[in-house]
């Protein structure tokens, strides 16, 4: 079977910076990967770079099978993606955003409206009637940009920072979510600077430092050897500081 | 060291902006501006100041004596003049709120200094800063002047400056209010266009050039009833009081001042309740009814009717249904008298309208802000992007098209023949933009906020590349209409629909080619919209 996703000596440069060094990867159709590492270690990038946001300076991404530098829009109608910023069209209120979505991925009207009705039932998100996307909590941007991101039943969901700045109710149905979708053979990608997120959520973990892939499997063969997940993620990364302030 | 929070407010306000502003700016933006800076200061801001500087040189002395009573009255009719409608073109030109108060929500800061770092920032606007700077020459000529008046001067300037800056901030909110509210804004403007066309019927062209008898008198009547007006000014009360200090009238001098003073204080509290009331009005509003769910059948439609919908919720997208009237105003107002108006007073009217859309044009994602990211994901081709875009905003411009001539047939009585060839020449301008706006689309993409009224968001480099094919259009496509008008009628229309389907003709041509350039500036447009 060919793979969901496939990096190949995949490179970000920012000037100087180099963001994504060298980065080969392979995720399995039906996987759960997990993507982790700390704040600037580069998975906003890798995963910009992976829905076709950013070009990559070197390196190749196949997606499906498909390149990306050739077939991108094959590859973004069996994608879904929700960028760690949402990156919403908000001056649209909710509905109207998710129709423009469903609409441009050629869904019929009454579809999007029944998938929007249920996935705003399960995430409990009730808009005012008018109320523009702008002028939303944190939170329920987020949700609209999941539901935008589910509405067209991706076949691989790319989710940068999902749990952040959500409700532990919500935060629930969302895994619950997930974890539906990955039994129906939905691959998933999501990247969390947050261990417990991943420990509990994904099979497969990837752990990203200043660009580099640090170490890459299942997470107990990982575990491995070390007692916990945070020991082997300190271990990999390092540079644990004591946490103790001189005026306090 | 401690710093205040004042101080402190306005490092981060400083440092934000220079960041920005280097960010945006490339390093010949930098040099032009820098340029444009020098031509404005050494042939606007030095000779204006030498002026404001003799003024107070010369007056100073007149002040005392029996026949001081012109010159206090002219003194406090100046300072008002700098501060008042100083402060209206600064508020105009952008004068509101600098600092995100939002933010500093959260600081154990108190309402007061907040209001005063706003102040105080906007004395960064170009205008603003300017003024102040007039204010400060001005009081150095009176000083210099006549030395005597030298201790109340500091409070003078102070007192003005600070009536100045609260001022500004108050018309900058109150203007940015106005904007929010377009048929507000429509509304008024329809009265100034009235209360304009009124004033200017009364000096029809068949009077001559001299100014009618009748309006000597009535200048004069005007000049009488301003007098009053003019001792009664806060200014002038000022500049009275400045008068009683050689004299040692401390008492009197000081009590001169307080109508300024208090009047400043007052317009500080309004603004301070409007900014605070702003706030509140930043929380969601819940207004009747449901939002209209959009239906359509390609995603064509819906790129042009987001693209549409875009314009029409930005303040300078909205702003554009003012300009029909605009058009119409400076047709029946200043340009009423120009030479064969008859002539060139349609094409010009179309020309004009579709000039205005220079920044929407030469930056087709700016609008879409952060969005452009969501847009982006979607499974579209830059091509059909593109062609949404152009979509939305030819309808954009067609509303405003059809405004204009609604607004044109009744005061001008068109031939259908130069109704229709004018609209051809609209829509030549208008391809042309576009072609080229495809382009410089992903060249030098920036953010236009769409709340804001502020226009400084095109780049120099567009904004000279904007003038420069306006011209060459306005030259081409404006001048076969002349010629045609002028030698061949019969041609016209023929003509100029000749040149709008040539232009139709390259624009499609070119649209591939803007498709492939955009593809490889995706990212560069994604950056920029942050
Ligand atoms: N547009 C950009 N320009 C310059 N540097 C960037 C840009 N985007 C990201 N970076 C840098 O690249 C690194 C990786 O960032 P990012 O992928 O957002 O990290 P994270 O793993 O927290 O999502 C950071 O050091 C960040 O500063
Ligand atoms: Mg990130």
């Amino acid at each position: 079977m060919t793979p969901a996703l496939e990096l190949d000596a995949l490179t970000k440069r920012f000037g100087e910076k180099v963001a994504v060094d060298r980065l080969d990867l392979t995720v399995e159709q039906g996987a759960f990967l997990g993507l982790l590492g700390r704040n600037g270690a580069g998975k906003s990038t890798t995963l910009k770079m992976v829905t076709g946001l950013l070009r990559p300076t070197s390196g190749r991404i196949q997606v499906l099978g498909m390149d990306l530098g050739t077939d991108a829009l094959a590859i973004k109608r069996q994608i879904g993606a929700m960028p760690e910023d949402m990156a919403l069209l908000d001056m649209l209120t909710g509905p109207q955003y998710l129709r423009f979505v469903g609409r441009m991925y050629g869904l019929e009207d009454a579809i999007i409206d029944r998938r929007a009705a249920e996935l705003f039932e399960k995430l409990d998100l009730e808009p005012g009637p008018k109320t523009a996307i702008a002028d939303y909590s944190f939170g329920m941007k987020k949700k609209v940009a999941f539901c935008a991101a589910l509405l067209h039943a991706p076949r691989i969901l790319f989710l940068d920072e999902p749990f952040e700045g959500i409700d532990a109710v919500t935060n629930r149905t969302i895994k619950d979510i997930l974890l539906g979708l990955q039994a129906r053979g939905v691959t998933l990608v999501l990247t969390s600077h947050i261990l417990e997120v991943v420990e509990k959520l994904c099979p497969q973990i990837a752990i990203l430092d200043e660009g580099r892939l640090k170490g890459a499997g299942r997470l107990e063969e990982l575990r491995q050897g070390a007692e916990s997940l945070e020991r082997l993620f300190v271990d990999l990364v390092g540079g644990a500081q004591t946490g103790e302030l001189s005026w306090l | 060291m401690a710093v205040g929070p004042v101080r402190a407010l306005l490092a981060a306000h400083v440092q934000g902006s220079l960041r920005r502003s280097t960010r945006e700016f490339t390093k010949q933006g930098v040099w032009a501006l820098v340029l444009i800076g020098v031509v404005l200061a050494t042939f606007v801001a030095v000779p204006a100041g030498f002026g404001l500087f003799m003024a107070g040189y010369t007056l100073a002395p007149r002040l005392a004596g029996p026949n001081a009573e012109a010159p206090i009255l002219v003194l406090g009719a100046l300072l008002a003049g700098l501060v008042g409608p100083g402060a209206l073109l600064g508020a105009l030109l952008g004068g509101s709120k600098k600092l995100s108060w939002e933010q500093y929500r959260a600081f154990p800061l108190g309402r007061l200094r907040l209001l005063l770092a706003e102040l105080i920032a906007g004395l960064g606007d170009l205008l603003t800063g300017c003024l102040a700077l007039g204010l400060l020459v001005f009081c150095l000529g009176l000083a210099l002047g006549r030395p005597a008046l030298l201790p109340l001067l500091p409070l003078l300037f102070l007192e003005h400056l600070g009536l100045l800056m609260v001022l500004q901030l108050l018309l900058g909110s109150l203007a940015l209010r106005v904007a929010k509210r377009l048929k507000l804004a429509v509304g008024i403007l329809l009265g100034l266009t009235w209360l304009a066309s009124m004033l200017l019927s009364m000096q029809e062209p068949g009077h001559g050039r001299g100014l009618p008898p009748a309006w000597g008198a009535l200048l004069q009547a005007a000049a009488s009833h301003l007098l009053p007006f003019l001792r009664a000014l806060p200014t002038t009360l000022a500049v009275r009081g400045l008068d009683a200090t050689p004299s040692g009238h401390w008492g009197t001098a000081l009590l001169l001042q307080l109508p300024l003073l208090a009047l400043t204080v007052l317009l500080a509290a309004g603004t301070l309740r409007l900014l605070e009331r702003e706030q509140e009005a930043l929380a969601p509003v819940e207004r009747g009814g449901k939002a209209k769910l959009w239906s359509f059948r390609t995603p064509l439609g819906g790129l042009a009717r987001l693209q549409f919908r875009t314009l029409l919720s930005s303040h300078h997208g909205k702003f554009g249904f003012l300009m029909p009237l605009l058009t119409v105003v400076l047709l029946k107002g200043p340009m009423a008298r120009a030479q064969g108006q008859a002539l060139w007073a349609l094409p010009g009217a179309f020309a004009y309208l579709a000039l205005f859309g220079n920044q929407f044009q030469y930056n087709q994602f700016g609008l879409d802000g952060h969005g452009v990211k969501g847009l982006f994901l979607l499974p579209l081709d830059t091509r059909q992007i593109l062609a949404g875009k152009l979509r939305g905003y030819a309808l954009y411009q067609g509303l405003q098209a059809v405004l204009l001539i609604a607004m044109l047939v009744p005061l001008f009585h068109p031939s259908l023949v130069a109704l229709a060839a004018s609209l051809a020449l609209a829509i030549c301008f208008f391809l042309v933009q576009s072609a080229l706006g495809s382009f410089t689309s992903g060249w030098m993409p920036r953010r236009i906020d769409r709340s804001t009224l502020r226009n400084n968001q095109m780049p120099l480099p567009l904004v000279l590349l904007g003038v420069l094919v306006s011209l060459a259009s306005t030259v081409l496509f404006g001048g076969t209409y002349a010629l045609l008008a002028w030698l061949a009628p019969a041609f016209l229309l023929p003509g100029m629909v000749a040149w709008a389907a040539l232009c139709y003709g390259v624009h499609r041509k070119l649209m591939p080619q803007a498709a492939t350039y955009l593809d490889g500036r995706r990212e560069a447009i994604v950056e920029a919209m942050g």
